[in-house]
């Protein structure tokens, strides 16, 4: 978070963290399109040739004033795959609050469960920690075939209780409620 | 103007006198190089304080992906069994170029200019720039009751009534 006392703004850092192909990009992308132009910046995709997030995705929300005050917040994912690793510990340094994108396909049960402790290990190498950090959880892809029932995902993932959401990205399903919620959760805590 | 950072976990500010400082020293390094744009920015992501011509530009993009630049190359600096990140990146384009200085481990100095002007006059610049900066960031402090202050609790109610209003798909 950055207080700019000149400019009078407020700048919050949300991180979209999950396993590759678990729909990060499509969230943001989403988001990006739907949102009034006037509230966003111009959303940087750096794709590798495979269509795969390289390093990051990016834009900028920036709300009007109020009290005078401009808050504004950046909107990051992460490169899934796992040998992005420093580039997801890159992004995620100076994260305020972070959504999870669980992939709720039930093989990829396991992918879901490593990158959240890929997450915690991450965190903690920051002095943090999920059990005292503002995240929430996303279920995605709830409309295809082969997927875990809520319950067992919650019973696997989300041991600490945290608010989560059952997500179809692509249509836009729990898009806008998963950043509102991850964001009242941020103002919650400060 | 407070200038708020984490570091090593704990919350420190950049002091106002050390922000306007950092400002002049920027004012300074373009007035002497010809330089388009100075920017000092943090490696989160942050752009903190520019001088010249940004208005075309979109800084929030351009100080991302310098952080992810940074990123990028410190691992590619690890990779080839160098312990520290490179201490500069330079990209040299037709027109313009960028160049990119480490401020210390939390902070870096992005310089974009024209091709007529000479790389090392702004090598010896920005590196004078970041020298001076470097004394300023020694001198952060932990503080938090600034931004307790910005965030009072009419601030975060008013904020999150206009987030239900426009986060919404239109």
């Amino acid at each position: 978070m950055h207080v700019n006392w000149l400019r009078q703004e407020i700048v919050f850092k949300i991180v979209y963290y999950g396993p590759g192909l678990g729909g990060k990009t499509t969230n943001l992308e989403y988001l990006h399109a739907h949102l009034e132009p006037a509230l966003r910046s111009r959303l940087v995709v750096l794709k590798s040739p495979e269509e795969r997030t390289l390093y990051f995705d990016f834009f900028e929300l920036a709300l009007g004033a109020i009290k005078g005050k401009k808050p504004r917040f950046h909107l990051y994912t992460i490169p899934g795959q796992l040998y992005y690793a420093p580039s997801r510990k890159i992004v995620l340094r100076g994260a305020d609050a972070v959504v999870f994108v669980a992939d709720s396909q039930s093989a990829r049960r396991q992918d879901n469960l490593d990158t959240l402790m890929d997450l915690e290990m991450k965190l903690i190498q920051q002095d943090k920690t999920l059990a005292h950090f503002p995240w929430v959880l996303q279920y995605n892809k709830r409309d295809l075939a082969d997927i875990e029932p809520v319950a067992t995902m919650e019973a696997t993932l989300n041991f600490l209780g945290v608010p989560h959401y059952e997500a179809v990205a692509v249509q836009g399903i729990a898009v806008f409620e998963t950043l509102r919620g991850v964001i009242q959760l941020l103002l919650q805590r400060l | 103007m407070e200038m708020q950072q984490r570091k090593n976990g704990k919350r420190v500010v950049l002091s106002q006198t050390a922000y306007h400082q950092i400002a002049r020293i920027l004012e300074e390094l373009l007035g002497r190089s010809q330089a388009r744009l100075a920017l000092f920015a943090d490696m989160s992501g942050y752009p903190v304080v520019h001088r010249g011509e940004a208005d075309t530009l979109d800084l929030a993009a351009l100080t991302a992906l310098a952080a992810g630049d940074f990123a990028a190359t410190a691992e590619i600096s690890r990779l080839i069994g160098q312990e520290s990140r490179f201490k500069f990146l330079y990209h040299e384009g037709a027109q313009r170029s960028l160049y990119l200085c480490a401020v210390g481990a939390d902070y870096f100095l992005m310089v974009v200019f024209d091709n007529s002007v000479a790389l090392g006059i702004i090598r010896v610049l920005a590196h004078y720039a970041v020298e001076k900066i470097s004394r300023f960031i020694q001198s952060l402090k932990q503080e938090s009751e600034q931004t307790h202050q910005f965030l009072d609790f009419e601030f975060r109610d008013l904020l999150a009534r206009q987030l239900d209003r426009s986060l919404r798909p239109r």
